[in-house]
């Protein structure tokens, strides 16, 4: 099932490998793999902070001593996690390092697409950082979180968004800090929208014009712009969408409620569990939902992109 | 260890109506029993996405088809309790790997729902706001897949249906889980003797008087004005009930001769098997 290796022994690394550094939800990759996706923190400001993770190609270990949790796709100790996608790569992660095994003929995209989903929810929860699958918009100074399945919406609001103006933090996945105060804030993160040729037609967009995300599949990459103004967002407020067949509807939720909603769109709180980071993630959830307003968005399914994201765009005004 | 009873079938033969049944019998005092029945779907991406730790949306067909067993033994490990009730339309199929994508292992059996073809089409029509004709030449199609990409992206994962007696010799053809075929036909004749079967098979303890209350609650009109009342948050089509008519033989009503052949040639073995129509063809209900 494991198909042959293709990176070179670490040994035989060229020492002077060419070194990238980027920044991502609130990790600085210095990574000798190139991700055009990422943001390059070259003039990152100071104030940007972020935790060092070192990322490279090399040969991954195929097992991990003592599992708390092992399938095919993952094994998982408290500090360590392992992940292998089939005829894609090997990924070996610990909280300030990740080592990429690609497969023999694995398309490159494909391998870093991955460090943009379960990979990059692995470091953050290593690093105990709350990691919600949510897109994020900034509105004026802060940050709107849109939440929800994948489907939901998420990246279909984004773009419908962005092409009102409004510049896209985050797609799918976003990290949420905390000022000395408890103020929660968003880290940005990569530089693209995942879309379905369908939502890039419905604009009027010529999917020819943009990169796949992998071959086999109608998914592309939209870049978003790099003239990013801050690293860290304030959070003003939350959305998670549904989908209805009635009147889209918008409602404030509270108490246990506003509890359960976070645990549900913390990106993949399993691992979160295998890996015992389960107090710590309550002690952050509680802080966000003191703080944060969430709602909750019953999308009807017949309404347009573009209508639902100037039905939000009211939503955003009232805040 | 076995935890899942499979709650199986062809769209729109009677899963849903097995599921309030099971809800009524399990969580009776609950409100609003039809927007929370038990037996979640296989097919959602939301759980599937949380057990195999991977987005399915960026995943092919045929990979999201080789981590299903995986993704249903992680499901299966989370539960607390069996058994575990969880609807699946998805054919028994096999995946690349030639594995069985309903693991036997985590799997205590599977209630097989089958109904009269002849009133699937006429009602699945219905439900997926297509024509009769259209729906016909769907459940021919041997590589029948609904949701599939590449084009958009929907809750539900991909998922082999096949035709409507493939869905059906998938599950008769494997020996590894037990199956209970219970006919919808069989279910509206006498629903408790039926349901009392489910239970059974499905190794809960319930009185007679227990099931009775179930089965009086789970009402085809009952469940219809519950519809109407608060909504059905499962109900595809805004126009068109989902607790539309339940009724046997009301196919008469709506298939032409000719679409009423069409459809007893292609699916002949199942229907004879089944007793839906006699060695002659002739239709039976």
């Amino acid at each position: 099932m494991h198909n042959k290796i293709v990176a070179e022994p670490d040994q035989a690394r060229n020492k002077y490998l060419k070194t990238y550094s980027y920044y991502f939800n609130g990790l600085i990759f210095i990574s000798e793999v190139n991700i055009p996706e990422l943001e390059p923190c070259n003039d990152i400001p100071e104030s940007a902070q972020g935790i060092i993770v070192n990322v490279r190609y090399g040969n991954t270990p195929r097992d991990i001593v003592h599992p708390v949790y092992k399938t095919e796709v993952m094994q998982a100790s408290e500090k360590e996690v392992l992940i292998f996608i089939e005829n894609t790569a090997w990924y070996y992660i610990k909280k300030d390092e990740l080592v990429i095994e690609p497969l023999a003929g694995a398309e490159e995209k494909s391998v870093r697409l991955y460090i943009f989903s379960i990979v990059l929810g692995a470091l953050l929860h290593l690093n105990n950082i709350l990691c919600l699958h949510a897109s994020s918009i900034q509105v004026g100074d802060n940050a709107i979180l849109v939440g929800g399945y994948s489907g939901a919406g998420k990246s279909t609001l984004a773009l419908g968004l962005h092409r009102k103006g409004y510049q896209v933090l985050n797609d799918d996945i976003s990290s949420v800090g905390f000022d000395k105060d408890g103020s929660a804030f968003v880290y940005s993160g990569v530089l693209h929208l995942k879309l379905w040729n369908r939502t890039l037609e419905r604009y009027g967009y010529d999917t020819e014009d943009f990169s796949k995300l992998r071959e086999e599949l109608e998914k592309y990459s939209y870049p978003l712009p790099r003239d990013r103004a801050a690293y860290h967002t304030p959070v003003k407020a939350i959305f998670l969408l549904g989908e209805s067949q009635e009147p889209t509807t918008v409602k404030e939720i509270d108490g246990l409620e506003k509890f359960a909603a976070i645990r549900r769109n913390t990106y993949r709180y399993k691992l979160l569990q295998h890996l015992k980071k389960t107090d710590r993630h309550f002690l952050s959830a509680g802080n966000l939902i003191g703080k944060v307003p969430i709602f909750k968005v019953n999308r009807n399914t017949d309404i347009t992109p573009a209508d639902f994201a100037a039905f939000m765009e009211e939503q955003f005004v009232k805040l | 260890m076995k935890k899942i009873v499979w709650l199986a079938s062809f769209p729109k033969s009677g899963n849903t109506w097995v599921r309030t049944l099971l809800t009524n019998l399990l969580n009776g005092k609950q409100e609003d029993i039809l927007n929370n029945l038990v037996a979640i779907g296989l097919s959602s991406r939301e759980v599937l996405d949380e057990h195999m730790m991977l987005e399915t949306s960026e995943l092919t067909l045929r990979e999201i088809d080789n981590y299903l067993p995986m993704a249903i033994r992680e499901l299966a490990n989370s539960i607390k309790s069996a058994p575990c009730f969880l609807k699946t339309h998805m054919a028994y199929t096999f995946n690349s790997y030639n594995k069985p994508i309903y693991p036997a292992d985590v799997s205590i059996g599977a209630i097989y729902l089958v109904r009269n073809v002849l009133d699937v089409v006429v009602s699945y029509a219905h439900h997926s706001n297509c024509s009769i004709d259209d729906m016909i030449s769907l459940m021919e199609k041997q590589d029948y897949i609904i949701n599939n990409y590449p084009k958009d992206i929907r809750p539900q994962i991909p998922q082999h249906y096949g035709t409507w007696g493939q869905h059906i010799s998938g599950w008769q053809n494997q020996s590894e889980i037990p199956v209970l075929f219970i006919r919808y036909e069989d279910m509206l004749a006498d629903t408790f003797t039926s349901f009392k079967k489910i239970v059974t098979f499905s190794g809960l303890n319930a009185t007679d008087e227990q099931l009775v209350n179930a089965v009086n609650q789970s009402a085809f009109e009952k469940l219809q004005r519950q519809e109407m009342e608060v909504g059905f948050k499962e109900r595809k089509s805004k126009n068109a009930l989902f607790f539309r008519n339940g009724k046997s033989g009301s196919w008469r009503q709506s298939l032409t001769a000719a679409q009423t052949e069409r459809i007893i040639k292609t699916h002949w073995d199942a229907m004879l098997h089944f007793n839906y129509i006699d060695a002659n063809g002739i239709p039976l209900y």
